[in-house]
């Protein structure tokens, strides 16, 4: 589950998610933080600037006395978000209120001063080559950016794993949904037509999705019907007529004299029952394909029903110069519809016997793992690697099995059986001969004690 | 015999009748449900009943578990159009004794109607079966002729039971698929013919009396004399 949240494209999304948030994060902080900063700047010159027009208005009216008595009074009263003042005398010495700063220019300019403090000063020239310095701290502009330095880090941090955490979240969630639906078209295309996408009724693109898939699942379902009603349709109202024939010709039979006519009449009467016979495979494999039988199932001994197999078709095999032998595990158990598996066995001895060709054939039976594998083996001509795909289609016939009669619906039959078990059907090559393998995919809790 | 065939088909019914009474039997004819579960409502007035499983008004199932509700015992054979095995286990989970799938052979039929007419009743107890100086043993599972034992397969033993249980009577080659061997299907070999000569082979050698006989164009029986 975890290596498929991994690899899930949701929680790559998620992945992406997380660098791109974290990369605005970083962006935003510095865009906040370069406006804070600007902001802090201009408040201090805004403050700075007043300040000197009111220490400047002072001057100008009662001279360097009243400014010095003006800054005394500031130093005094201010916080400690004051601003600092100093007086320099035209040698460069500070007379009054030293910056700590080496001296500098005129106008604004930055400077630090030799405590380490970020000061933004000002300089004003008064008269007799005095100058006026206000200076406004901008320390606090560091101390915010290493506070964010330090949280940034741990800031991304979280972001990533939160980022991560939803991601993961939110694909399990998908997934979830995903699975849902990938079990349902599995359950469609094994067989069950009717089954549909459950909907979370939010309307969401899932929703969407599902409705979508159950409205294709719904017209396919529709046509299969249709298909199915019609072929069985065609077999089963084909019946009555041919029904009626075949009593027509059966009273024909018994009241003809002519021994001529009678063989001609049980000519015509075997051929019209190979006719019937053929739909009636046709309405088996439609019976078995709807899957109603799976209700009957229930558990049986397989190596006993193939070895019923063995001994009812052993005379015939014996009369056809072929030897029917048998290598059975004992006591393989099986849910399922023993009536079906008698005639899956049937059709695959009597294909043997019929079209293969060989002198031997062989039924195996064998448990493998937590599989149970039940084979017919024969060592006659067999049959190419290319047809083995099409031989469970109805009505093919291998080129070497055209010339003996058959209706070319026992191996779809066997085929629709095998489906119904949930069971795999393989052919294989014998070398020589065609190896027909019938492979359960698990023991019944009966044989795994044994 | 006297014998009721509800069946709305009329040609099958006609024909069915038809081969009845060339055999000597009397027929008579329901065409729906309806009438065909007046006519047998009491049960001795017939000897066996043939129902076609889809009938206008009352349909076969119907009309036999309501015959089997108000304690008609008189055997019954369904006729169907039907082949499925689901279709074939309702129709004997109704109360049906048999079930022939049409078209069918007039042969078949009739084997079927004379094995179920006069059914001896079930002899449970029963563990030693008997036919001439021929027994089988149920329990010890062993066969003699004639106080010689016979050696058989349980494919061959089980052959000889149901042709002793349906001794002195037509069984056809499709009883014996169904009744044997549970084949509700036509095999393309001829395994029955293969199997009954192997068994007769095995019962008859030696002596001069055939007990197992072919009946041409029918199927076979087991002499009971």
């Amino acid at each position: 589950m975890l290596t498929r949240v991994l690899r899930s494209a949701n929680f790559k999304l998620a992945l992406l998610y997380a660098a791109v948030f974290s990369v605005s994060v970083l962006v935003l902080v510095t865009v906040i933080f370069l406006s804070v900063r600007e902001d802090i700047e201009m408040q201090a010159r805004t403050h700075i600037e007043s300040e000197i027009a009111q220490l400047m208005g002072d001057y100008a009216d009662d001279g360097m006395d009243e400014l010095r008595h003006d800054i005394r009074e500031r130093i005094d009263t201010g916080g400690s978000r004051r601003l600092r003042y100093s007086i320099v005398a035209p040698d460069g010495k500070s007379i009054f209120d030293a910056l700590d700063a080496p001296a500098g220019r005129k106008g604004w300019h930055r400077k630090l001063s030799l405590s380490g403090d970020d000061l933004l000063i000002d300089s004003v020239p008064l008269e007799d080559g005095y100058t006026l310095l206000v200076a406004a701290d901008l320390s606090i502009i560091h101390d915010i950016e290493d506070a964010i330095r330090g949280q940034l880090f741990a800031l991304l941090l979280f972001i990533a794993a939160a980022a991560a955490m939803g991601g993961l979240v939110l694909s399990r969630r998908f997934l979830a949904r995903i699975d849902r639906i990938s079990r349902t078209t599995e359950q469609v295309g094994a067989g069950n037509l009717s089954a549909r996408l459950p909907m979370a009724g939010t309307g969401d693109d899932f929703d969407q999705l599902s409705a979508t898939i159950n409205r294709m699942l719904e017209r396919i379902e529709q046509l299969v019907g249709e298909v199915q009603h019609v072929a069985n349709g065609i077999a089963h109202d084909l019946r009555t007529p041919l029904g009626h024939l075949r009593q027509t010709l059966e009273q024909i039979r018994s009241e003809a004299e002519n021994p001529r006519q009678q063989a001609k009449m049980d000519e015509a009467l075997e051929q019209l029952d190979g006719a019937l016979a053929t739909f009636s495979a046709l309405l088996r494999i439609a019976e078995i394909e709807s899957g109603s039988r799976k209700a009957g199932f229930a558990p049986f001994d397989l190596s006993a029903l193939m070895q019923q197999m063995v001994e009812l078709y052993q005379p015939v095999a014996e009369e056809a110069g072929i030897t029917l032998s048998a290598a059975l595990k004992p006591n393989l158990c099986i849910e399922g519809d023993a009536a079906l598996m008698r005639q899956y066995f049937s059709n695959l001895i009597e294909n043997a016997l019929r079209h293969s060709g060989g002198t031997q054939l062989q039924l195996g039976l064998k448990a493998e793992g937590s599989q149970i594998i039940a084979e017919v083996r024969d060592n006659g001509v067999g049959i190419a690697q290319t047809d083995h795909v099409v031989l469970v289609q109805p009505f093919f016939r291998a080129d070497a099995s055209r010339s003996t009669p058959g209706n070319g619906l026992g191996l779809p039959l066997a085929k629709a059986i095998s489906r119904l078990h949930e069971a795999e059907l393989h052919f294989a090559d014998a070398g020589p001969g065609l190896v027909v393998q019938l492979v359960f995919p698990r023991i019944s809790a009966k044989n795994a004690g044994a | 015999m006297k014998l009721l065939i509800v069946e709305d088909d009329k040609e099958t019914a006609d024909y069915v009748r038809r081969g009845l009474e060339e055999h000597g039997h009397s027929v008579d004819h329901a065409a729906d449900g309806h009438a065909g579960l007046m006519m047998a409502g009491d049960g001795a007035a017939y000897d066996v009943l043939i129902i076609d499983r889809m009938l206008p008004k009352l349909d076969g199932m119907a009309l036999l578990k309501t015959l089997r509700e108000s304690g008609v015992r008189t055997p019954a054979i369904f006729l169907t159009a039907m082949g499925s095995i689901d279709d074939r286990v309702r129709g004997l989970e109704s109360g049906g004794d048999d079930y022939l799938v049409k078209p069918f052979a007039f042969a078949e039929l009739y084997a079927r109607v004379v094995s179920l007419a006069r059914r001896p009743p079930l002899a449970a107890t029963e563990t030693v079966l008997r036919a001439g100086d021929l027994a089988l043993d149920l329990i010890t599972r062993t066969v003699s002729r004639g106080g010689q034992e016979i050696e058989l397969q349980p494919t061959e033993f089980r052959l000889l039971e149901y042709l002793m249980r349906h001794a002195g009577k037509i069984v056809t080659r499709t009883m014996l698929l169904e009744g044997v061997w549970e084949f509700h299907f036509d095999p393309k070999t001829n395994i029955v013919e293969t199997q009954v000569s192997r068994l007769r082979s095995k019962v008859d050698r030696g002596f001069t009396k055939e007990r197992i006989k072919t009946v041409r164009g029918a199927g076979y029986m087991l002499d009971a004399d």
